[in-house]
């Protein structure tokens, strides 16, 4: 799973990266907002990201913000990393899209319970993200028939949305996963027997 | 650039203490008992602290509140990962008077923060030196 850490101070940078590295994780490291808008900008973006609140360019709310405005199928899960836990902070953080937000400097087997719920979040995301797709597919290939159909009283021939007239088996097996297999009914037999006689030299 | 005013103790001294520091159990917990990380981490913030400390100096010179506040902040987050509440303590006291502009207080709380900073500087020097010796 890949992570990117955001963070200007180098000492923090260093250990967060060691730390998420040995337990797995591919890590990438930017020391400034624009770096991690600019991670978002590829096809394998981060799934999970460490953000500190105050970095050089902009502020870690203005980081979520633009990376939740970029919008994925499957989004990345923000952990905000800050110095300052007041009741505010937390609020703010949140409502700018962070997921969660933990004080620094944070414990490390904290940081690693949190990192294994975000990836479950992640792994659920993606599975919903794929069932959806299937169903959308299977919704797609699965042609009912619905509605008010215009038949004609003496032929049976139906009439489609452009008003074109089909005969009904072509319009049935277009629009509805049937085929036909042609026979002949009770009642038709006799009388196309004796049309049949009738023609016969 | 100005030169710093902090004291740094030279090699041979931080060296001959250094038999004397163990390497605190709750840095070695912080990295996961891995020694050659914690070198690193602690490598990079003796390379950047005295440069931040000389930055809040010239802020406060200055008077520019919010680049101090920034500073200030800055230096909170980076030594807290060394549990020194002395550091960290004044540090973020100096970030509140920032926040509220107050100069005076920030020069008073600065004026206790650097002695600590240095004694935090000497520690994981020492540190560093004992990490060394021992592999």
């Amino acid at each position: 799973m890949r992570i990117l850490i955001v963070e200007d101070d180098r000492a923090t940078a260093r250990l967060l990266s060691g730390l998420v590295a040995s337990w797995g994780y591919e890590v990438s490291v930017v020391e400034d907002g624009k770096g991690a808008i600019e991670a978002f900008a590829g096809a394998l973006s981060p799934q999970l990201v460490l953000l500190d609140w105050m970095l050089p360019d902009m502020d870690g709310l203005d980081v979520c913000r633009n990376i939740r405005a970029i919008g994925r199928d499957t989004p990345a899960h923000i952990i905000l990393l800050t110095s300052r836990g007041t009741r505010i902070d937390v609020v703010a953080g949140l409502d700018a899209g962070a997921d969660e937000y933990l004080v620094k400097p944070v414990d490390r087997d904290e940081l690693r319970a949190r990192l294994r719920a975000g990836e479950r979040l992640i792994d659920l995301q993606q599975r919903l993200a794929d069932r959806v797709l299937e169903l959308e597919s299977a919704l797609a290939s699965n042609r009912k028939l619905s509605g008010l159909l215009p038949i004609c009283a003496y032929c049976h021939s139906i009439r489609d949305d452009s008003q074109y007239w089909h005969r009904v088996e072509e319009y049935v097996s277009e629009h509805a996963d049937v085929t036909f297999s042609h026979g002949i009914c009770p009642t038709c037999l006799p009388r196309v027997a004796r049309e049949m006689a009738a023609e016969s030299p | 650039m100005k030169p710093h005013h902090l004291t740094v103790v030279p090699r041979g001294e931080a060296s001959e203490s250094a038999e004397a520091v163990t390497v605190s159990s709750a840095l070695l917990e912080r990295v996961g008992g891995d020694r050659l990380l914690l070198d690193e981490v602690i490598g990079l913030f003796l390379e950047d602290c005295p440069a931040l400390v000389e930055t809040i100096r010239q802020e406060l010179a200055n008077g520019d509140c919010e680049a101090l506040e920034r500073a200030a902040h800055s230096l909170t987050g980076s030594a807290g990962n060394f549990d020194t509440t002395e550091v960290t303590g004044l540090a973020k006291q100096l970030e509140v008077h920032a926040r509220g502009r107050d100069l005076p207080a920030s020069r008073e709380v600065f004026a206790a923060l650097e002695p600590e900073v240095t004694r935090l500087l000497v520690r994981l020097t020492a540190t560093v030196s004992t990490l060394r010796c021992a592999s």
